[in-house]
């Protein structure tokens, strides 16, 4: 990964920003027509392993932990991302550390290598089937 | 008689001469202009155009025993790159193919930036491979 530290921190709040406001706006009725945020599922029907993201991450926020689950297991991810990557990078940019951008570079060297990145993508690939079983 | 024979021997002395030279002038062998020629006619593809002649200049002042390793080198394809983007761009898989993990995920989490990153993805992806290549082969010259 070679983001500079500026741009990956300008990147990840934008990133809050937007999921926070399609949070907004998906709980005030979505937006008008069919389109729910997600291309795959509009173009192929088949739901994509993060649809009920958006669902999970409000029960999250409600503390309806199961329903969270039972949504999209990756919404708890997704939530407790939403909530500690802006709150760390603030503390950062304020402290003038790079404590967010050491860990960020960590994760993703491991998560590089196959002994680490072969069981997420098998339990991804779980997940997409069980989304698919419950969303087609 | 005399002038065919200075004809004919002008010009290995000139070769001659030449090599010496430029071996007594660079006692540290670099790499050969043509092997970097070549190197970047193959690869140019998969470099930022306005990196290319500081690649070139970097390469013909890197030493020959680090030949072997960056001819050995692997670059990201920029045209897969954008294929895997346009076609399973919104899983984040063009993120990952390209070394950016941590992007991919936040792809994968979101549907895509809520299909809006995968249409930017599009026409930003062939930049960063070729960024990313280039950083890769700047930490090996």
């Amino acid at each position: 990964m070679n983001l500079s530290r500026r741009r990956l921190y300008i990147l990840l709040l934008f990133l809050s920003a937007c999921g926070y406001l399609w949070l907004y706006v998906s709980n005030s009725g979505g937006l008008p027509g069919k389109w729910g945020g997600c291309w795959f599922r509009y173009l192929f029907h088949i739901p994509c392993p993060s649809c009920g993201n958006t669902r999970a991450v409000h029960a999250a926020f409600q503390g309806h932990w199961l329903a969270s689950l039972y949504y999209n297991p990756l919404g708890l991810l997704l939530a407790a991302l939403m909530v500690v990557v802006p709150i760390w990078i603030v503390i950062d940019l304020l402290r003038g550390s790079s404590s967010f951008l050491h860990a960020y570079q960590t994760i993703e060297q491991k998560l590089q290598r196959w002994t680490y990145a072969l069981p997420c993508i098998v339990a991804i690939l779980l997940n997409w089937l069980w989304n698919i079983v419950k969303y087609a | 008689m005399n002038i065919i024979f200075v004809n004919h021997l002008a010009v290995p002395i000139f070769v001659c001469t030449f090599v010496v030279n430029s071996f007594l002038s660079n006692p540290k062998l670099n790499m050969e202009q043509q092997k970097v020629d070549m190197f970047m006619m193959v690869n140019n593809k998969y470099f930022p155009e306005s990196q290319i002649p500081f690649i070139r200049q970097r390469l013909l002042a890197t030493d020959e025993n680090r030949e072997g390793i960056i001819q050995s080198l692997q670059f990201k394809d920029p045209i897969i790159a954008l294929i895997l983007s346009i076609f399973i761009g919104e899983l984040g898989i063009d993120r990952f193919y390209v070394g950016d993990t941590g992007l991919g995920i936040g792809k994968l989490l979101t549907c895509g930036g809520l299909g809006l990153w995968s249409i930017i993805d599009w026409f930003l992806i062939m930049g960063t491979t070729r960024e990313k290549n280039f950083m890769r082969l700047m930490t090996v010259i």
